[in-house]
């Protein structure tokens, strides 16, 4: 977790209401859940994301387990977090005011920039094109590091149908990749 | 697991990918170089790159991650960090539906009293709602409200021009006024007893426009005058001031409310 503090002390201290613990926890997971949240929810994935930490520090006494069972509690509320978002924006248009900081003609590094985009909009085409399941289970094995048995928990399925989610998901995705090519 | 979860133009298992297989390229542990090479690989690569990038925190959690909370407050403190529920959301207009709801009912309800009691203090409405809702507002206010006994002396009548008061029938489905209790009569034993108005005010207690002079306002045959009663057996309506002046209750007492002593 920390150089100094393994995860039941983070996770103690996080009880506590102390900022360092918090921030340690959000450090160590908040990447996954945010690549996660990206990949299902594009729009405002970081807004989204601190919404899903806020309710997991404010609830921390609700939670008792390891770092994996920490793991799995994570993103089960980062699941549900992310179906409600996309259940809210589907009922309603989506309308974006015009930001110059995001558009990429005015901004310094549009180069690279638009490099991570091009990589993520990739993934992204080649997930939309996958069975919801096998995207599901493929994004939370892989961002959220769960076992099988977790993902089969979160996604009410047993765990053999999870792992053939999982390879008829890879599957697909090299035919996909092989027609499409890889970007870079 | 449902067929239909499946791509249609998927394999149903692909002998190049066993599950020890499929377990270290999702773990990405034990691949070496040559995992991210192939296809599948590099999809695995793509999707972990996703979850590199650590967002900036934003809003409630920006504060908590700054200060921290105090455990002891966390109840409150969590109501006021966590965003509102979805059903929270929901609630709220259909709690503002029913204030609104409520609030018309309530002006309804205020409007149609005020509109009941003007009425009732007018005199206006049918006889046994009068009795009614007088008995009502007589017990609830202070004021005095014209009864069927007492109504008719206390309602002005117009007198139409050209018409005779004496002959003057009531309007609008209005209670006919009883000749025995409203009005009080002369006696005149040669004219037949007709239907009187509720009221017979004096030719110079009736409103409109000033006689022309040198022209009388009654028309020959017309009853009525200073001097003249309408027709009908000497009795005092019940109810009624006995003192000068009181009679025709239009000019000395104000339509309906009179306080209660």
């Amino acid at each position: 977790m920390t150089a100094a503090h393994g995860f039941d002390e983070v996770l103690a201290a996080a009880r506590l209401g102390q900022a360092w613990a918090l921030t340690a926890l959000y450090r160590s997971y908040a990447g996954a859940v945010a690549g996660y949240v990206r990949a299902r929810s594009p729009a405002e994935p970081d807004d989204l994301v601190s919404e899903i930490f806020t309710s997991v520090f404010t609830s921390l006494d609700r939670f008792s387990g390891d770092e994996a069972d920490f793991r799995g509690w994570l993103f089960t509320i980062a699941q549900r977090r992310v179906v409600d978002d996309l259940r809210r924006r589907s009922r309603r248009v989506d309308t974006t005011a015009y930001e110059p900081a995001d558009d990429a003609r005015q901004v310094a590094s549009a180069e690279q920039d638009s490099l991570d985009r091009m990589g993520e909009q990739w993934v992204r085409r080649v997930l939309e094109r996958l069975v919801p399941d096998q995207r599901e289970v493929l994004l939370l094995r892989i961002l959220g590091d769960l076992t099988v048995e977790q993902v089969a928990g979160l996604v009410g399925k047993s765990p053999g149908a999870v792992k053939a989610l999982q390879r008829r998901g890879l599957v697909a995705a090299e035919k996909i990749v092989r027609a499409e090519g890889v970007p870079l | 697991m449902s067929a239909s979860n499946d791509a249609p133009d998927e394999m149903t298992s692909d002998p190049l990918i066993d599950d020890a297989y499929v377990e270290r390229l999702l773990r990405r542990r034990g691949l070496g170089a040559d995992g991210d090479r192939d296809p599948a690989g590099s999809f695995v690569a793509a999707i972990a790159d996703l979850g590199r990038s650590t967002p900036a925190p934003t809003g409630a959690l920006a504060v908590l991650l700054a200060e921290g909370f105090d455990p002891a407050l966390e109840p409150s403190a969590a109501a006021s960090l966590e965003e509102p529920s979805r059903s929270a959301l929901r609630a709220r207009p259909r709690r503002r539906a029913g204030f609104r709801l409520g609030v018309r009912i309530l002006a309804g309800t205020g409007i149609a009293v005020v509109g009941l009691a003007t009425a009732a203090s007018a005199g206006v409405l049918p006889a046994p709602v009068q009795e009614r809702v007088s008995g009502v507002l007589e017990a609830t206010t202070p004021f005095t409200f014209p009864s069927v006994r007492t109504s008719a002396p206390n309602a002005p009548a117009v007198t139409p021009p050209g018409s005779s008061p004496g002959r003057t029938a009531p309007e609008d489905g209005r209670r006919a006024p009883d000749p025995a209790t409203d009005v009080p009569r002369t006696t005149r034993p040669t004219t037949p007893t007709v239907e009187l108005p509720a009221v017979v005010p004096a030719p110079d207690e009736v409103p409109g426009p000033p006689a022309a002079p040198g022209r009388s306002e009654l028309r020959p045959g017309q009853r009525g005058g200073p001097s003249e009663q309408p027709p009908g057996p000497s009795e005092r309506a019940p109810g009624r001031d006995r003192s000068p002046g009181a009679r025709g209750g239009s000019q000395l007492v104000p339509p309906g409310l009179v306080a209660k002593r």
